[in-house]
């Protein structure tokens, strides 16, 4: 299981990666702080799962998926600190979008990841 | 004393006209709009002398505050022989403004057609300018409410990542600790975080203040000097 996190914030992304080592879900994980260099990425290799933050700054977690709406892509889970009802409902209607998270992301998100898959 | 002598009808027209001169701005133009009469208190409020005024058109008070329309539409309903009601804004012999809360009453002539307009006012301007006073506070406090509201929307977005940090850190080092493992990596974070959250909070405030949501006074109390 190939796991791709964007997220600007390094802290962030570091514990997630403890946390995913941790359950086993995944011995392969990459992070983006930018989505622009995890769009170039996308060229080379494809990942088995996106885990996507919305806000960033130079490009948004909603532009990324914009400009991957056309290619290949794997499943892509929002890892947000947003708390805004009308925008998860936003997110969850595009079709690539396969989970919500709302930060911090605990044990019990990974493992409920692994279950859904 | 009968009981009849109580009703408005029965009063002395000589009363009734002491009255209105006295409580009023009063004036009785021709049917050109020439001024014919003027009372006392509209020589008072006008500033001018009575013989500055007779025989004048009756624009020697107006302001430029109104529109065309709006003198128009004024005519047109007197000139009918209809009265008009309004607030006029005029201007007095010094320059000042004043406003009239105004009555306009066409005087028939013998075929019906107004021969004169006689005009009872009183003035108005000082709870016009109250109105003015409330008019411009409350969209100032609209202003305000609306930068309150972004401030919020802000503060909710800004402050939450390094606060889901903190809960995930620290939930880290708990679990680090019962494991018997080391903690001190993630306490060095929890500080860094803490710190991050703080400087964010501390540009909001910043911000909050140089934009005039809260005064220098009340910035003083929340950061507690």
């Amino acid at each position: 299981m190939v796991v791709w996190q964007i997220d600007d914030d390094p802290v962030h992304t570091e514990l997630v990666e403890m946390i995913i080592r941790r359950t086993g879900f995944s011995n392969d994980t990459r992070s983006f702080h930018s989505a622009r260099a995890a769009l170039k990425a996308l060229d080379q290799s494809l990942p088995d799962l996106i885990l996507l933050d919305l806000r960033m700054p130079d490009m948004d977690g909603w532009e990324f998926i914009e400009l991957t709406r056309s290619r290949k892509m794997p499943p892509i889970v929002i890892v947000t600190s947003s708390i805004d009802a009308r925008e998860k409902k936003r997110a969850l209607e595009i079709p690539t979008v396969r989970g919500w998270i709302e930060k911090p992301v605990r044990v019990e998100d990974i493992v409920d990841l692994a279950v859904d898959d | 004393m009968p009981h009849s002598a109580l009703l408005l009808e029965s009063l002395s027209p000589d009363l009734l006209v002491r009255i209105i001169e006295e409580a009023f701005i009063v004036s009785i133009t021709d049917a050109k709009g020439l001024i014919r009469y003027v009372n006392d208190t509209f020589c008072k409020v006008s500033q001018y002398d009575r013989s500055e005024l007779i025989g004048k058109p009756h624009r020697i008070v107006k302001s430029d505050v109104h529109s065309r329309d709006f003198f128009k539409s004024m005519w047109d309903t007197i000139g009918r022989g209809e009265s008009w009601h309004g607030e006029i804004c005029n201007r007095k012999k010094s320059g000042d403004l004043y406003w009239v809360d105004s009555f306009i009453l066409p005087i028939a002539g013998d075929t019906g057609a107004p021969v004169g307009y006689l005009s009872i006012r009183y003035e108005v301007t000082q709870l016009k300018e109250h109105e003015q006073t409330v008019q411009s506070q409350e969209s100032l406090l609209i202003k305000k409410n609306r930068r309150l509201n972004n401030l919020a929307f802000w503060i909710a977005h800004d402050i939450r990542p390094p606060i889901a940090n903190l809960i995930g850190l620290s939930e880290g080092m708990t679990d680090a600790l019962k494991g018997g493992a080391d903690g001190s990596q993630f306490a060095q974070r929890v500080s860094e975080e803490a710190i991050r959250a703080d400087q964010i909070l501390r540009k909001i405030m910043r911000t909050a203040i140089a934009s005039d949501i809260v005064d220098e006074q009340d910035s003083e109390w929340l950061s507690g000097k």
